[in-house]
């Protein structure tokens, strides 16, 4: 976008002032940007379903899934399938319920993180191409360039009536694709968001999940990751707390729990960063602070995780506190040798 | 149109999946998808078995079988041992003892300590219920983590 408005304002130099030109088209573009946006957020307001392919390129693991999104006034509804693993997730105005093999987690005030353009077009240049057709539909691309570093992030096929994405795919700082989404069987109208059954009739008691007060956690986070609200939920039968950050479009999630990280199952060693553990997903990360293990989940590609985490309490227990921990288990363990 | 007239090739549905399609190559098995059923079908049996791989047990020691391994297996062994160097050379004990508890704490500091793992799977899939709500339309994108 920048390089357009230099070079059409080269051309017409002779005609009118360039700033006023300049500022002029960046006007218009601006204005185009924020009216896709507002359309995507207002995408809810739809009412469809759909099958959605969603994958992610990782290092080590890769993931794919095939979504099954019904969405209508009553709330949105996904299934997620990947292998014997089934995910679902209800949301409507009165709870939120996610149900897996690993959790069922009830939340009865959710509260969605707004998309909101002014903030993320202050993070990044939203380039609105022209109108083409796509998926039998018509469809804008959207490019997102990250101000700062000048890296595309993502790419989007918007339909402009109804603000869904049909497709949308991520990049890393060197312009690799890491993960996509897109649509790949849409049927509009309430016929066909037919409501799903309802989840809390599992067996399993769902955890529920608290508002929290987030004193302790940082107010802002680099590349404009501002504080929104804290949790409190179960995981795993242990308490954990859950600090939710957006940069106007992504949400980032930072949890923290008791216990020491040793080598998370399916984390390798951050490169370049001591005691950092790199997770699956676009930026999962895991360490140890403060006598607690923390984790961050964010979406965002191309994330630095030293400057994101260092907020954050780093390092692992003293050394006296280890040496008191060791002597502690081993006077219990030869207790337990002669009881 | 379809580019495709018929059906895609699974090696191509497959590197579709793996991501290693270039822009116009995805572009286009994405507009089939639009239009082929059984092509939908094998992209989900394919995302599925990418689960499955995901879903495979990792072989790592619990630490339970470690500290089994490790602990002395019979007591009357170890009462035995004690009792024997008890009876004589009383001077070596007390160097004896001080070794070893020298030997133990610098070990132990150097081994790992026990740990408990962070639930991934369930901050990962809490963190979608957050983003659910940015996305919104149930547009979510990484619904699946890689574990």
């Amino acid at each position: 976008m920048g390089s357009s408005i230099a070079l059409i304002g080269a051309a017409l130099v002779a005609l009118v002032p360039s700033s006023v030109l300049a500022a002029g088209i960046a006007q218009d573009d601006r204005s185009r940007a924020v009216t896709y946006l507002r359309r995507v957020a207002r995408a809810q307001e739809a009412t469809y379903s759909c099958r959605q392919l969603v994958a992610y390129f990782g290092d080590p693991q890769s993931a794919a899934a095939m979504l099954d999104v019904r969405s209508s006034g009553d709330g949105q509804f996904v299934r997620a399938e990947s292998g014997p693993a089934t995910k679902r997730l209800w949301l409507d105005e009165s709870a939120s319920v996610l149900a897996s093999r690993s959790s069922h987690l009830r939340e009865a005030t959710p509260t969605a993180v707004p998309l909101r353009p002014e903030e993320v077009l202050a993070k990044y240049e939203v380039d609105v191409g022209s109108r083409q057709r796509l998926f039998g539909v018509e469809v804008v691309p959207l490019t997102l360039v990250r101000r700062r570093d000048r890296a595309m992030i993502e790419q989007w096929l918007v339909q402009p009536r109804s603000g869904i994405v049909y497709q949308r795919e991520l990049y890393d700082e060197q312009g690799k694709l890491v993960g996509m989404s897109t649509i790949t069987d849409m049927k509009w109208g309430a016929s066909a968001a037919a409501k799903p059954e309802p989840i809390e009739e599992q067996a399993r008691a769902p955890s529920t999940v608290r508002s929290s007060a987030t004193d302790n956690a940082p107010e802002m986070l680099p590349l404009g990751y501002r504080l929104l609200r804290g949790y409190r939920l179960e995981a795993d039968g242990r308490p954990a707390e859950q600090w939710v950050y957006s940069d106007g479009l992504h949400a980032l999630s930072v949890f923290s729990t008791s216990g020491r990280l040793q080598s998370p199952e399916g984390f390798t060693a951050a490169q370049g960063a001591d005691g950092l553990w790199v997770g699956p997903g676009p930026g999962t990360w895991a360490w140890e602070g403060g006598g607690r293990s923390w984790m961050v989940v964010a979406e965002e590609s191309a994330l630095d995780p030293v400057e994101l985490t260092e907020a954050f309490p780093r390092g692992g227990p003293s050394f006296w506190a280890r040496l008191g921990s060791l002597w502690s288990r081993l006077f219990g363990a030869i207790g337990g040798l002669f009881s | 149109m379809s580019f495709y007239p018929r059906h895609v090739e699974r090696e191509i549905l497959s590197a579709l999946i793996d991501g290693e399609l270039d822009p116009s190559q995805r572009r286009e098995v994405y507009e089939h998808l639009q239009e082929c059923a059984a092509c939908r079908e094998t992209v989900e049996e394919f995302s599925n078995i990418h689960g499955l791989v995901g879903d495979l047990p990792r072989l790592i020691a619990p630490e339970a079988f470690v500290s089994e391994a490790l602990r002395p297996r019979d007591p009357s062994r170890v009462q035995a041992a004690t009792s024997t160097i008890f009876g004589g050379r009383r001077k070596w004990i007390a160097a004896g003892m001080a070794a070893a508890g020298f030997a133990i704490t610098i070990g132990g500091l150097a081994a790992p300590a026990p740990a408990n793992e962070p639930p991934v799977d369930v901050f990962i899939e809490r963190h979608v219920t957050v983003h659910a709500g940015v996305e919104t339309g149930g547009q979510v994108l990484f619904a699946v983590n890689g574990r």
